[in-house]
């Protein structure tokens, strides 16, 4: 047999006979029985698959498939027994492999399910050789919520027709006649797919954790902080379910960059609404930002496991186990306490207020200066931010105190802001070099600061192992000693890096971008 | 690509049986196979049901231009490609190009990059079409029914081994429709089956062998449980691994 397969698009049922009625006489079609499988569609929350043109669907259980729109590659693995599997629960073949590079730290959750009844058949000649092979296939879409009384909607279905070498004469027949049928070739698995998320009201273009806004440079700038707050808003609340249910650590960490976002946009436009409602506000949001801390906190460690395990010798890695054991147990209570502050009424009527705030009231409580146009006001705080920036960023030297680069890191992470929020106003090429140069900056800063806080984070825990005398209190000591010996190391390489990396973003040709953007 | 014959000079030895199941058991194991009935009475295409397609000819053959008549088995990984009627003088038609025993090297030289393995089925003579087809062969399989005769014609082919410098590695005898209740297939196996050239295993006379003209279908598919398949994917293993280290 060989590979020539085609695949037919049927809009419904049909009868394979009337199908394939052109055929002579001395042909006859063995069915060889009928199989119905559940086959279950999986994306990351954020598409992930779907937008680098990937497909991944369940067949029963445990069988995963993976394969390019096109159909160019195709994978077949047994995979976990996961209802939402995150790439890593995968074994290490070509599937899961392949899953981590796309799907990253992401879970797959079902997006359409579809029953799908297929019937094999074999067409013989009158040796009772086969001439050519296929199934007839048909779609039906489960109904997210299997509510009684609801019909599974029929999303038709497919003839593929194998050919075996050296017979194409007749199939070259069949397919003519299937031609005059009106039937069309070019049937994907993606197609079933589209057709399902069209019944389901979805599309895989609804979400992405990517900010991006399209702004008018003349609107003002009070109308524009109104749209993106509002978008800001959205990303918050499109994430709180997965937090929830915990699908992964994704939905939290998108959740708190949103918030982190409105906060520093919220700081940023003092003079153009009124205090009262900037006030009211910064402390319902920071709020958010502290009962949402906790277990974001846990999850960067235990994100980081198999860094922290290549840091330490054979001898302490049992240690070191036990230690994200506990921060595991830790997580589970932490999570417990999120849930309870995100389902609470204090956090329900929060968001309604700062929604209803966004809707009606932000544009009355514009000052005059909210007046002004968004590019005007966001040219001057670039600006703004960016000299401070150079300056505070040019005294920092080799004796300067850590806080310091603190202090530049926060400056240079509300730059980043500006850049993303007001990205739409300045020309695009001009706005990806600064900020590709920016972020190289923000890494050095981030990692000297992110190294900083494991370090704290892991002593204080060893403290506290002290004082508890847990029996194994000795061994998971010495990982912690060993990784802050390990991550004060790095730090220093880190810290020595700064001046370097801080001349690159402040280069001649940047500083020239610069001015000419935000004059 | 390497290209097994199962031939005899004598006729009725089993080699239609022997290249049947083998080619199968070698498309089961993985390998692209292409099982070539190089005999015009088309017997190992009827086994697979596959008639030769009408514009095929000898003609064709001897250009080397064979992929436009391989058709596909039932079976995955085997393809096969069907004798013809014209085949039967291939001889005289090989003797016409300058009787160069290196010929159906050349003409099935076309089909390494698609295939792994080229089992042939050979016709019973001793012509030039023999010699083409051990000089082709990376391992000539013999067939041997434990008798006298069938002996004889296995040390004619070492013979012509010989006389066509061909290394007598290539050569692999097996017994074939051997019955333990007769005592001349004891004896001779006693005496025999130690050399080095003939391999371990053997095939049994069979009632599900017999069959397969009835089912049309390797005993591996028709008796996949029976000893008979068993027999026969042992004789491949072995054979495969004379082959590759012939
Ligand atoms: N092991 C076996 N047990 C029983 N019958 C067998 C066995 N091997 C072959 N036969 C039967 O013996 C007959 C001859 O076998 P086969 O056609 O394979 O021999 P051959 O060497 O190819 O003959 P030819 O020289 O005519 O091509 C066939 O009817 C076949 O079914
Ligand atoms: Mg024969």
């Amino acid at each position: 047999m060989n590979e020539n397969c085609l695949a037919y698009i049927l809009p419904g049922p049909v009868e394979l006979a009337s199908l394939l009625s052109g055929l002579p006489e001395k042909y006859h079609i063995r069915e060889c029985g009928i199989s119905v499988d559940t086959i279950c569609y999986l994306d990351t929350f954020d598409w992930r698959l779907n937008n680098k043109e990937l497909l991944c669907f369940r067949i029963g259980k445990t069988s995963f498939v993976l394969t390019s729109f096109a159909g160019e590659f195709k994978l077949q693995e047994e995979g976990p027994t996961h209802e939402k599997p995150l790439p890593l629960h995968f074994s290490d073949g070509a599937l899961g492999e392949k899953l981590m590079t796309v799907a990253g730290i992401r879970a797959l959750l079902p997006r359409a399910e579809i029953t799908r009844k297929s019937q094999c058949f074999q067409v013989m000649n009158r040796d009772q050789k086969i001439v050519f092979s296929g199934s007839l296939e048909l779609n039906q879409l489960i109904p997210p919520d299997n509510e009684e009384g609801c019909q599974p909607v029929s999303l038709g279905g497919s003839l593929r027709l194998l050919g075996v070498r050296g017979y194409d004469k007749i199939l070259e027949k069949v397919t003519e006649g299937l031609k005059l049928q009106g039937l069309e070739a070019g049937y994907s698995e993606e197609r079933t797919l589209r057709l399902a998320l069209t019944e389901l009201g979805e599309n895989s273009h609804h979400y992405s954790s990517q900010f991006s806004i399209i702004l008018d440079p003349a609107e003002s700038v009070i109308l524009a902080a109104q749209k993106i707050f509002f978008q800001l808003l959205k990303g918050m609340e499109r994430n709180v379910f997965g937090i929830i249910e915990d699908f992964d650590t994704e939905f939290l960490h998108d959740f708190r960059v949103a918030l982190r976002r409105t906060r520093s946009l919220l700081g940023s436009i003092k003079k153009i609404v009124h205090p009262d409602d900037i006030v009211r506000f910064q402390q319902g949001l920071k709020d958010i930002g502290t009962f949402t801390g906790p277990v974001r906190d846990l999850d960067v460690y235990l994100l980081a496991k198999k860094d922290y395990q290549s840091m330490l010798p054979e001898g302490l890695q049992e240690g070191l186990t036990l230690f994200f054991q506990g921060l595991a147990k830790q997580r589970l209570k932490e999570l417990q306490r999120l849930r309870k502050a995100l389902q609470s009424r204090k956090f329900h009527s929060f968001m309604a207020q700062w929604q209803e705030y966004l809707e009606n009231s932000i544009l009355l409580s514009s000052l005059i200066s909210g007046q002004k146009s968004c590019k005007e006001v966001a040219s001057k705080s670039i600006r703004k931010r960016l000299r401070s920036i150079l300056e505070s960023g040019s005294q920092i030297g080799p004796q300067s105190p850590d806080t310091e680069l603190h202090c530049l890191r926060i400056q240079a992470k509300k730059l980043r802001y500006l850049l993303e929020f007001y990205r739409s106003l300045f020309p695009e090429t001009e706005m990806d070099i600064l900020v590709k140069s920016l972020k190289k900056l923000q890494d050095n800063l981030g990692n000297f600061n992110d190294l900083s806080v494991q370090q704290k984070m892991l002593g204080e825990y060893q403290n506290a192992l002290a004082l508890k005398e847990q029996k194994n209190a000795i061994k998971v000591a010495a990982a912690l000693g060993g990784l802050i010996t390990h991550l004060y190391e790095e730090q220093i390489d880190v810290r020595n890096k700064f001046e370097q990396t801080f001349e690159q973003f402040t280069t001649v040709e940047n500083s020239k971008l610069f001015t000419l953007l935000f004059k | 690509m390497k290209i097994i014959a199962i031939y005899s000079s004598k006729g009725g030895v089993g080699k239609t049986a022997t290249a049947v199941n083998l080619s199968y058991d070698s498309a089961h194991s993985g390998k692209k196979t292409l099982l070539c009935d190089m005999d015009p009475q088309g017997a190992a295409g009827y086994y697979y049901r596959i008639r030769a397609k009408e514009s095929f000819n000898r003609k064709q053959f001897l250009k080397g231009d064979l992929e436009p008549f391989i058709r596909g088995t039932d079976f995955e990984n085997l393809d096969l490609l069907p004798a013809h009627f014209s085949f039967r003088n291939l001889d005289i038609a090989l003797d016409d190009r300058g009787g160069s025993a290196k010929e159906l090297k050349r003409i099935f030289a076309g089909l390494k990059d698609e295939y792994d393995v080229l089992i042939l089925d050979c016709p019973p003579n001793i012509t030039l079409l023999s010699e083409n087809i051990i000089m082709a062969a990376d391992l000539v399989v013999t067939p041997v029914i434990p008798t006298t005769l069938s002996i004889l014609s296995f040390a004619q082919l070492i013979k012509l081994a010989d006389k066509l410098e061909v290394n007598r590695k290539k050569l692999a005898a097996f017994f074939s429709m051997v019955d333990k209740r007769k005592k001349m297939h004891t004896d001779i196996i006693a005496k025999f089956g130690k050399k080095k050239l003939f391999l371990e295993s053997e095939i049994a006379y069979l009632a599900d062998v017999e069959k397969m003209g009835i089912y049309r279908q390797p005993v591996a598919v028709s008796a996949s449980a029976s000893s008979a398949a068993t027999a026969y994917k042992q004789l491949w293993q072995e054979v495969w691994r004379r082959g590759v280290l012939s």
